[in-house]
């Protein structure tokens, strides 16, 4: 019985040293490594056109969040519709955690171009964020194709080229427009305009512009 | 099996079937250690038989090393296992008067239940007992619940509380617990032998 | 005393199967072929600035003058590189750019790597990850290989000039307007 508690004390004494000096792992915060990493950054599935955004956009679907990475002013400048903004720096604060816990959204990162938010994609998904996208092109590539679309040229033919084409026409249209304020606007100075044919005063100036 | 349901490894189904092993696991140690008689239980107190002290020593020994060297592979993960929540007036209160029980009835709770299974008729009354008290307990609480939650000190662990590493408490701990063991069989010896 | 016994046994076994596991433990450990020396939250100071940026021109200057410390990589697939690629390139593909054997080139003392790829980004993301893991001496040559092989090598400007990515190209003040 004796020995038996000794070799027992011996091997309890020993083990809590080795515990002692064994460092402490956090296996919660478990991050992609790196070869898996490096996999996903060879997949080209993170990216999203223009095209798809803008249809994302109009057709107001929740399941998505565009993240602006760009400087407060530049936000402060122009934007896209419903788009926050989360500085380049500001990426890993808890703002940020906060957005990307609800996983059931995708979030959509953007800058003037691809590579600052692809980097910050990067990031994020060595992390093991997985709803974190990049926007293709980014907003120089938005002007090119939303606001400013050029004309298919005799390269590029065929019905889905001219469907493409007249889609990001009418979503010009649409961002131009600016959407719900111009619609109050109008509606305001029809009120207006009603009230005023009662004391004389001129109500022709609003005709409704028909889209084109 | 909390981290593996947290994590989704096993299904809850899964979950009761490991509690229902690990539950008929616990009643055998107890049993074959002895715990089933009050007086081995209620020796501590008198200071005639340190077998719980050691038992139990022993065991959260057992598993705190399993529980950090296991962390240290890979195989859990150590920030998923529940830590109950620190409220010290009520846990202070509490263990004395649950102290005061163990000594008047002569099993705690898990014992109890582990005698009554082999037919003691004083266990099956200290069931009742719990379940009486339970019940007191809740026609009081709208009075004692300010008591029952004061200072919140949430899921501290001890070496948080004191101030010191994992790894200095656990040696300390051991230290003590070798300390400890060796010291009561020392006083073990010196008593008369008491029948069971 | 046979009960005696037969406890001591089952509890001899409990205790050399509580260490067995332990050892099984430490000796299934893995130790993880590629770590990050560069914690997530200092990733962001890898985030490539001016300075890990090679203009195309300024990166021919430097490997015909200085072939001691500069070294352009190729980093896409071996077919485009055999198809043609830029003169004394190594070709280190992508997909590859983890490998053991590039481990050495990639991370050299002394020598500075000029990564450049069918696009820019393909080389920024390289570069990228590999300041992550700690690697040293690696830059981005800013310019895709196209853009060498139709202006930078026949020494013809192109219509439209370079713009770096993230700045703006147009004036976006008037889309608001």
């Amino acid at each position: 019985m004796r020995t038996r508690y000794i070799i027992l004390s011996v091997l309890v004494i020993v083990l809590g040293f080795i515990a002692f000096i064994l460092p402490e792992k956090d296996n919660s915060q478990k991050e992609l490594q790196p070869e898996l990493l490096h996999k996903a950054m060879i997949q080209q599935t993170r990216f999203i056109t223009t095209d798809e955004v803008a249809h994302l956009i109009i057709s107001e679907d929740p399941s998505f969040r565009l993240i602006d990475i760009r400087p407060e002013k530049d936000f402060n400048i122009f934007h896209l519709k419903r788009a926050i903004n989360i500085d380049v720096k500001d990426i890993l604060s808890a703002k940020m955690k906060k957005n990307l816990k609800e996983s059931f959204k995708k979030n959509i990162l953007y800058g003037y171009g691809t590579v600052k938010a692809d980097q910050c994609w990067v990031i994020l998904k060595r992390m093991g964020y997985k709803n974190v996208f990049v926007l293709k092109g980014g907003l120089n590539a938005w002007w090119e194709t939303i606001l400013n679309p050029t004309i298919p040229d005799g390269l590029e033919t065929g019905q889905a080229v001219l469907e493409q084409y007249n889609f990001r026409l009418a979503a010009k249209e649409y961002f131009s427009s600016k959407g719900d304020s111009i619609v109050v606007e109008k509606a305001r100075m029809e009120l207006q305009s009603n009230e005023g044919e009662t004391t004389g005063g001129t109500s022709d100036t609003e005709t409704p512009e028909e889209g084109c | 099996m909390g981290p593996l349901l947290a994590q989704g490894i096993i299904s809850p189904e899964w979950n009761y079937f490991f509690a229902f092993i690990i539950g008929i696991g616990f009643g055998f140690v107890l049993e074959q250690a002895g715990f089933s008689t009050s007086r081995k239980l209620v020796g501590l107190f008198y200071g005639y038989d340190f077998v719980v002290f050691r038992v139990f020593f022993t065991a959260a020994i057992t598993a705190m090393l399993g529980l950090i060297f296991f962390n240290y592979f890979g195989w859990i993960d150590i920030t998923k296992i529940l830590v109950n929540t620190t409220y010290m007036p009520s846990a202070i209160v509490g263990g004395l008067i649950m102290g005061a029980g163990f000594i008047l009835g002569g099993f705690c709770p898990g014992t109890s239940v582990c005698a009554a299974a082999i037919g003691k008729i004083d266990a099956m009354f200290f069931i009742a007992g719990v379940f009486i008290g339970e019940f007191i307990l809740f026609q009081l609480y709208p009075v004692l619940e300010k008591f029952y939650h004061a200072d919140y000190q949430g899921k501290i662990k001890v070496y948080e509380s004191l101030g010191m590493k994992q790894g200095l408490f656990v040696i300390l701990l051991i230290i003590v617990a070798v300390g400890a063991f060796i010291v009561t069989t020392w006083i073990e010896s010196k008593q008369k032998k008491v029948e069971y | 005393m046979e009960n005696k016994k037969k406890v001591v046994n089952s509890f001899l076994l409990l205790v050399i199967g509580f260490v067995f596991i332990l050892v099984i433990g430490f000796l299934t450990m893995q130790k993880p072929d590629y770590e990050y020396t560069i914690s997530v939250n200092d990733a962001l100071s890898c985030i490539l600035h001016d300075s890990d940026k090679v203009a195309p021109e300024a990166a021919l200057k430097l490997i015909s003058e200085d072939r001691e410390s500069y070294r352009l990589v190729d980093l896409r697939n071996s077919y485009d590189y055999r198809t043609g690629h830029l003169d004394d390139a190594l070709s280190i593909p992508f997909k590859d750019i983890l490998n053991e054997d590039y481990q050495k080139l990639l991370n050299e003392e002394g020598i500075t790597n000029l990564f450049y790829a069918e696009s820019e980004m393909k080389a920024i993301e390289a570069c990228f990850l590999l300041k992550q893991l700690g690697y040293k001496n690696n830059k981005v040559v800013y310019a895709s290989y196209t853009y060498f092989t139709d202006f930078v090598l026949q020494n013809k400007q192109p219509e439209m000039s370079m713009y770096p990515d993230d700045r703006s190209k147009y004036d976006f003040d008037k889309a608001m307007n």
